[in-house]
Protein backbone atom coordinates (compact mmCIF):
# COMPACT_ATOMS: atom_id res chain seq x y z
CA UNK A 1 0.00 0.00 0.00
CA UNK A 2 2.60 2.67 0.41
CA UNK A 3 4.74 1.82 -2.23
CA UNK A 4 3.27 4.12 -4.73
CA UNK A 5 3.77 6.73 -1.85
CA UNK A 6 7.56 5.58 -1.90
CA UNK A 7 7.51 5.73 -5.81
CA UNK A 8 6.33 9.59 -5.69
CA UNK A 9 8.72 10.24 -2.74
CA UNK A 10 11.89 9.01 -4.24
CA UNK A 11 11.63 9.87 -7.78
CA UNK A 12 10.55 13.76 -6.55
CA UNK A 13 13.90 13.68 -5.44
CA UNK A 14 15.33 11.54 -8.09
CA UNK A 15 14.20 14.85 -10.42
CA UNK A 16 15.18 17.77 -7.82
CA UNK A 17 18.49 15.84 -7.56
CA UNK A 18 19.38 15.30 -11.59
CA UNK A 19 17.73 18.07 -12.92
CA UNK A 20 16.82 20.84 -10.24
CA UNK A 21 19.67 22.84 -11.49
CA UNK A 22 18.24 23.34 -14.82
CA UNK A 23 14.91 24.75 -12.61
CA UNK A 24 15.75 26.17 -9.47
CA UNK A 25 12.39 27.60 -9.20
CA UNK A 26 11.10 24.27 -9.29
CA UNK A 27 12.85 23.13 -6.43
CA UNK A 28 10.62 24.81 -3.34
CA UNK A 29 7.87 22.91 -4.98
CA UNK A 30 9.90 19.51 -5.75
CA UNK A 31 10.66 19.57 -1.99
CA UNK A 32 7.12 20.09 -0.74
CA UNK A 33 5.55 17.01 -2.85
CA UNK A 34 8.53 14.88 -0.87
CA UNK A 35 7.14 16.73 2.30
CA UNK A 36 3.49 15.83 1.60
CA UNK A 37 4.45 12.40 0.14
CA UNK A 38 6.15 11.99 3.87
CA UNK A 39 3.46 13.11 5.77
CA UNK A 40 0.71 10.85 3.89
CA UNK A 41 2.85 7.85 4.14
CA UNK A 42 2.75 8.78 7.94
CA UNK A 43 -0.55 8.59 7.63
CA UNK A 44 -1.35 5.80 6.13
CA UNK A 45 0.87 4.20 8.62
CA UNK A 46 -1.51 5.20 11.05
CA UNK A 47 -4.54 3.89 9.01
CA UNK A 48 -3.30 0.78 8.87
CA UNK A 49 -2.37 0.42 12.65
CA UNK A 50 -5.96 1.17 13.29
CA UNK A 51 -7.12 -1.35 10.53
CA UNK A 52 -4.68 -4.19 11.91
CA UNK A 53 -5.86 -3.45 15.64
CA UNK A 54 -9.73 -4.42 14.62
CA UNK A 55 -8.85 -7.37 13.11
CA UNK A 56 -5.70 -9.52 14.95
CA UNK A 57 -6.85 -11.73 17.38
CA UNK A 58 -6.16 -10.96 20.92
CA UNK A 59 -5.92 -12.42 24.75
CA UNK A 60 -5.69 -10.70 27.86
CA UNK A 61 -3.37 -11.52 30.48
CA UNK A 62 -2.09 -9.09 33.97
CA UNK A 63 -0.21 -6.51 32.97
CA UNK A 64 2.09 -4.24 34.65
CA UNK A 65 1.28 -0.53 33.64
CA UNK A 66 4.44 0.90 34.66
CA UNK A 67 6.81 -1.23 33.33
CA UNK A 68 5.26 -0.74 29.82
CA UNK A 69 5.39 3.15 30.80
CA UNK A 70 8.93 3.06 31.24
CA UNK A 71 9.76 0.74 28.54
CA UNK A 72 8.14 3.36 26.11
CA UNK A 73 10.14 6.62 27.47
CA UNK A 74 13.47 4.82 27.94
CA UNK A 75 12.77 4.44 23.49
CA UNK A 76 11.44 7.84 22.99
CA UNK A 77 13.70 10.85 23.45
CA UNK A 78 10.93 13.03 23.69
CA UNK A 79 9.18 11.37 26.57
CA UNK A 80 12.87 12.40 28.83
CA UNK A 81 13.98 15.09 30.33
CA UNK A 82 14.93 17.62 29.26
CA UNK A 83 11.92 17.50 26.56
CA UNK A 84 9.34 16.27 28.85
CA UNK A 85 8.71 15.05 32.34
CA UNK A 86 7.02 11.51 33.14
CA UNK A 87 5.98 10.41 36.12
CA UNK A 88 4.39 6.80 37.15
CA UNK A 89 2.65 6.76 40.32
CA UNK A 90 4.34 4.33 43.27
CA UNK A 91 1.27 2.76 43.55
CA UNK A 92 0.19 2.10 40.19
CA UNK A 93 -2.16 -0.95 40.06
CA UNK A 94 -1.46 -4.05 37.23
CA UNK A 95 -4.77 -4.40 34.78
CA UNK A 96 -5.90 -7.19 32.65
CA UNK A 97 -5.08 -6.14 28.98
CA UNK A 98 -3.28 -6.61 26.08
CA UNK A 99 0.27 -5.94 26.11
CA UNK A 100 1.13 -4.09 22.72
CA UNK A 101 -2.04 -2.88 22.55
CA UNK A 102 -1.86 -1.53 25.88
CA UNK A 103 1.50 -0.47 25.51
CA UNK A 104 0.43 1.42 21.87
CA UNK A 105 -2.49 3.21 23.78
CA UNK A 106 -0.32 4.51 26.20
CA UNK A 107 2.22 5.56 23.45
CA UNK A 108 -0.28 7.68 21.38
CA UNK A 109 -1.58 8.89 24.95
CA UNK A 110 1.84 10.13 25.55
CA UNK A 111 2.59 11.56 22.36
CA UNK A 112 -0.73 13.95 22.48
CA UNK A 113 0.37 14.82 26.03
CA UNK A 114 4.08 16.38 24.94
CA UNK A 115 2.38 17.62 21.56
CA UNK A 116 -0.33 19.85 22.56
CA UNK A 117 1.37 22.00 25.12
CA UNK A 118 1.73 26.09 24.53
CA UNK A 119 4.83 26.67 22.60
CA UNK A 120 7.77 26.76 25.30
CA UNK A 121 6.18 25.00 27.80
CA UNK A 122 7.79 21.84 28.96
CA UNK A 123 5.03 18.79 29.34
CA UNK A 124 4.68 17.47 32.64
CA UNK A 125 2.84 14.20 31.96
CA UNK A 126 1.54 12.32 35.39
CA UNK A 127 0.45 8.86 34.82
CA UNK A 128 -1.59 6.65 37.88
CA UNK A 129 -5.06 4.56 38.03
CA UNK A 130 -7.88 4.93 40.49
CA UNK A 131 -10.57 3.02 41.25
CA UNK A 132 -13.46 3.42 39.05
CA UNK A 133 -16.84 1.99 39.64
CA UNK A 134 -17.62 -1.61 39.12
CA UNK A 135 -14.03 -2.30 40.73
CA UNK A 136 -12.37 -1.73 37.79
CA UNK A 137 -9.32 0.77 37.52
CA UNK A 138 -9.15 3.66 35.66
CA UNK A 139 -5.46 4.35 34.23
CA UNK A 140 -5.33 7.98 34.11
CA UNK A 141 -2.42 10.39 31.65
CA UNK A 142 -2.92 13.52 33.05
CA UNK A 143 -1.12 16.76 30.72
CA UNK A 144 -0.12 20.31 31.89
CA UNK A 145 -1.42 20.92 28.11
CA UNK A 146 -4.03 23.78 26.35
CA UNK A 147 -7.08 21.86 27.42
CA UNK A 148 -9.62 21.04 25.66
CA UNK A 149 -13.28 22.64 25.39
CA UNK A 150 -16.17 20.49 26.91
CA UNK A 151 -18.36 20.59 23.61
CA UNK A 152 -15.12 19.04 21.18
CA UNK A 153 -14.60 16.45 24.11
CA UNK A 154 -17.37 13.88 22.94
CA UNK A 155 -15.62 13.71 19.60
CA UNK A 156 -12.00 13.67 19.93
CA UNK A 157 -12.08 10.16 19.77
CA UNK A 158 -13.68 10.09 16.37
CA UNK A 159 -11.08 8.68 13.41
CA UNK A 160 -9.49 11.88 11.48
CA UNK A 161 -11.22 14.47 13.87
CA UNK A 162 -9.10 17.13 15.01
CA UNK A 163 -9.66 19.77 16.76
CA UNK A 164 -9.47 23.87 16.23
CA UNK A 165 -6.42 24.36 19.06
CA UNK A 166 -4.50 21.60 17.17
CA UNK A 167 -3.79 23.46 13.62
CA UNK A 168 -0.09 24.06 13.35
CA UNK A 169 0.81 20.36 15.10
CA UNK A 170 1.06 17.77 13.35
CA UNK A 171 -1.40 14.94 13.23
CA UNK A 172 -3.54 13.07 11.26
CA UNK A 173 -6.75 12.59 13.98
CA UNK A 174 -6.03 8.43 14.21
CA UNK A 175 -4.19 8.33 18.02
CA UNK A 176 -6.73 8.69 19.86
CA UNK A 177 -9.46 7.06 17.56
CA UNK A 178 -6.90 3.23 18.08
CA UNK A 179 -6.63 4.03 21.82
CA UNK A 180 -10.74 4.13 21.59
CA UNK A 181 -10.85 0.84 19.22
CA UNK A 182 -8.03 -0.86 21.55
CA UNK A 183 -9.22 0.07 24.62
CA UNK A 184 -12.22 -1.46 22.95
CA UNK A 185 -10.20 -4.92 21.83
CA UNK A 186 -9.64 -5.34 25.91
CA UNK A 187 -12.94 -4.76 26.97
CA UNK A 188 -12.05 -1.15 28.12
CA UNK A 189 -13.48 2.15 27.82
CA UNK A 190 -12.08 5.55 27.42
CA UNK A 191 -12.71 8.83 28.41
CA UNK A 192 -11.26 12.73 28.95
CA UNK A 193 -11.80 15.07 31.61
CA UNK A 194 -10.55 18.39 30.61
CA UNK A 195 -10.74 22.14 30.97
CA UNK A 196 -9.11 24.77 28.63
CA UNK A 197 -5.86 26.03 30.09
CA UNK A 198 -6.08 23.57 33.50
CA UNK A 199 -4.80 20.26 31.03
CA UNK A 200 -6.20 17.30 30.62
CA UNK A 201 -6.48 13.72 31.83
CA UNK A 202 -6.95 11.06 29.23
CA UNK A 203 -8.25 7.22 31.37
CA UNK A 204 -9.02 3.41 29.90
CA UNK A 205 -10.98 1.81 31.88
CA UNK A 206 -10.24 -2.21 32.28
CA UNK A 207 -10.42 -4.77 34.21
CA UNK A 208 -8.07 -5.24 37.47
CA UNK A 209 -5.40 -7.81 36.74
CA UNK A 210 -6.62 -11.24 37.82
CA UNK A 211 -4.61 -12.67 40.60
CA UNK B 1 39.54 -9.94 -7.95
CA UNK B 2 36.99 -12.73 -9.84
CA UNK B 3 34.61 -11.84 -11.69
CA UNK B 4 31.80 -12.30 -9.84
CA UNK B 5 32.98 -10.57 -6.71
CA UNK B 6 30.63 -8.20 -6.79
CA UNK B 7 27.63 -9.67 -8.81
CA UNK B 8 24.51 -9.06 -6.87
CA UNK B 9 21.53 -10.48 -8.33
CA UNK B 10 18.20 -8.60 -6.94
CA UNK B 11 14.37 -9.97 -8.09
CA UNK B 12 12.16 -7.09 -7.65
CA UNK B 13 8.87 -6.85 -9.74
CA UNK B 14 8.38 -3.06 -8.92
CA UNK B 15 9.81 -1.01 -12.40
CA UNK B 16 10.57 1.91 -10.30
CA UNK B 17 12.30 0.21 -7.65
CA UNK B 18 14.81 -1.99 -10.00
CA UNK B 19 15.27 1.92 -11.40
CA UNK B 20 15.92 3.48 -7.94
CA UNK B 21 18.44 0.58 -6.85
CA UNK B 22 20.27 0.78 -10.06
CA UNK B 23 20.80 4.59 -9.80
CA UNK B 24 21.53 4.41 -6.01
CA UNK B 25 24.26 2.12 -7.30
CA UNK B 26 25.28 4.04 -10.45
CA UNK B 27 25.93 6.82 -8.06
CA UNK B 28 28.36 4.55 -5.80
CA UNK B 29 31.54 4.89 -5.56
CA UNK B 30 32.52 1.58 -6.33
CA UNK B 31 29.24 0.14 -8.07
CA UNK B 32 28.05 -3.46 -7.64
CA UNK B 33 27.38 -5.46 -10.43
CA UNK B 34 24.11 -5.66 -10.27
CA UNK B 35 21.53 -8.43 -12.49
CA UNK B 36 18.02 -7.85 -12.64
CA UNK B 37 15.28 -10.34 -12.43
CA UNK B 38 11.15 -8.88 -12.68
CA UNK B 39 10.00 -11.79 -10.62
CA UNK B 40 11.56 -15.09 -8.65
CA UNK B 41 11.11 -17.06 -11.78
CA UNK B 42 13.20 -14.73 -14.15
CA UNK B 43 15.84 -15.17 -11.33
CA UNK B 44 15.37 -18.92 -11.21
CA UNK B 45 16.05 -18.79 -14.87
CA UNK B 46 18.89 -16.71 -14.25
CA UNK B 47 20.50 -19.16 -12.63
CA UNK B 48 19.88 -22.21 -14.15
CA UNK B 49 21.56 -20.31 -17.17
CA UNK B 50 24.51 -19.59 -14.72
CA UNK B 51 24.19 -23.58 -13.20
CA UNK B 52 27.54 -24.87 -14.62
CA UNK B 53 29.11 -21.55 -14.63
CA UNK B 54 30.57 -20.80 -10.94
CA UNK B 55 33.01 -18.29 -11.67
CA UNK B 56 29.80 -16.09 -12.86
CA UNK B 57 27.46 -17.42 -9.53
CA UNK B 58 26.12 -13.79 -7.56
CA UNK B 59 27.90 -13.28 -4.67
CA UNK B 60 24.84 -12.33 -3.22
CA UNK B 61 21.25 -13.04 -4.03
CA UNK B 62 18.36 -9.69 -2.91
CA UNK B 63 15.05 -11.16 -3.27
CA UNK B 64 11.60 -8.95 -2.92
CA UNK B 65 9.02 -10.71 -0.88
CA UNK B 66 6.45 -10.27 -2.70
CA UNK B 67 6.58 -10.97 -6.17
CA UNK B 68 4.19 -12.29 -9.21
CA UNK B 69 5.04 -15.94 -10.56
CA UNK B 70 7.27 -16.68 -7.87
CA UNK B 71 7.60 -14.88 -4.92
CA UNK B 72 10.76 -14.53 -2.79
CA UNK B 73 10.10 -16.95 -0.09
CA UNK B 74 9.41 -19.98 -3.07
CA UNK B 75 12.22 -18.61 -4.59
CA UNK B 76 14.40 -18.92 -1.27
CA UNK B 77 13.04 -22.86 -1.19
CA UNK B 78 14.09 -23.25 -4.63
CA UNK B 79 17.91 -21.73 -4.02
CA UNK B 80 18.46 -23.41 -0.75
CA UNK B 81 17.65 -27.23 -2.87
CA UNK B 82 19.89 -26.40 -5.56
CA UNK B 83 23.69 -27.70 -4.40
CA UNK B 84 25.34 -24.97 -7.10
CA UNK B 85 23.46 -22.48 -5.05
CA UNK B 86 22.57 -23.32 -1.75
CA UNK B 87 25.11 -21.89 0.20
CA UNK B 88 24.91 -18.01 -1.72
CA UNK B 89 23.59 -15.69 1.11
CA UNK B 90 20.49 -14.69 0.16
CA UNK B 91 19.07 -11.55 1.43
CA UNK B 92 14.73 -10.94 1.66
CA UNK B 93 13.89 -7.83 1.27
CA UNK B 94 10.07 -6.46 1.77
CA UNK B 95 8.10 -3.13 2.77
CA UNK B 96 6.60 -5.47 5.46
CA UNK B 97 8.27 -6.44 8.63
CA UNK B 98 5.81 -8.23 9.51
CA UNK B 99 6.98 -11.33 12.16
CA UNK B 100 5.45 -14.12 10.30
CA UNK B 101 7.17 -12.94 7.00
CA UNK B 102 10.23 -12.46 8.76
CA UNK B 103 9.83 -15.59 11.08
CA UNK B 104 9.29 -17.27 7.30
CA UNK B 105 12.37 -16.13 5.65
CA UNK B 106 15.00 -17.22 7.95
CA UNK B 107 12.83 -19.94 8.55
CA UNK B 108 13.27 -21.20 5.01
CA UNK B 109 17.92 -20.55 4.82
CA UNK B 110 17.68 -16.82 3.93
CA UNK B 111 20.59 -15.07 5.80
CA UNK B 112 18.93 -11.64 6.42
CA UNK B 113 15.82 -9.67 6.17
CA UNK B 114 15.89 -6.19 5.14
CA UNK B 115 13.39 -3.70 5.19
CA UNK B 116 12.86 -1.98 1.64
CA UNK B 117 14.31 1.15 2.16
CA UNK B 118 12.23 3.84 1.56
CA UNK B 119 14.39 6.78 0.59
CA UNK B 120 16.85 7.65 -2.24
CA UNK B 121 19.83 8.12 1.29
CA UNK B 122 18.65 4.63 2.60
CA UNK B 123 19.26 2.85 -1.09
CA UNK B 124 22.50 3.83 -1.35
CA UNK B 125 23.34 3.20 2.33
CA UNK B 126 21.56 -0.48 1.23
CA UNK B 127 24.00 -0.79 -2.02
CA UNK B 128 27.01 0.21 0.41
CA UNK B 129 25.96 -2.42 3.00
CA UNK B 130 25.67 -4.85 0.27
CA UNK B 131 29.32 -4.12 -1.12
CA UNK B 132 30.86 -4.24 2.17
CA UNK B 133 28.89 -8.00 2.43
CA UNK B 134 29.86 -8.94 -0.47
CA UNK B 135 34.05 -7.83 0.96
CA UNK B 136 33.61 -9.81 4.24
CA UNK B 137 30.83 -12.29 4.61
CA UNK B 138 31.51 -15.75 3.13
CA UNK B 139 29.15 -18.21 2.34
CA UNK B 140 28.53 -20.87 4.96
CA UNK B 141 26.86 -23.94 6.28
CA UNK B 142 23.16 -22.87 6.41
CA UNK B 143 20.87 -22.97 9.52
CA UNK B 144 18.40 -26.01 7.40
CA UNK B 145 21.11 -27.97 7.69
CA UNK B 146 21.89 -27.61 11.40
CA UNK B 147 18.45 -28.18 11.85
Amino acid sequence: MRAPLRAIQSLTEVIEEDYGGQAPGAVPHLQKIVRSAERLDRLVCDVLQFARIARNEISLSPTNVGDLVREIVMDRPEFRTPKAHVSVAIDIVSVQAHEALLSQCLANLLDNAVKYVSHGTVPYVRIFTESASSGRVRLCVQDNGFGIEAEHQSKLFELFRRLPASEGYEGAGVGLAIVKKAAGRMNGEVGVTSSPGLGSTFWIELDKAHA
Amino acid sequence: MNSNSRHVLVAEDDETDRFLIDRANKKAGEPLALAFASNGQEAIDQLEGLRSKPHLHPKIILLDLRMPRKDGLVTLEWIRAQPEFKTVPAIIFSSSSHPQDVARAYALGANAFIVKPGSNDLRAQLIAFLGEWTRFVLPGPLPLEVL
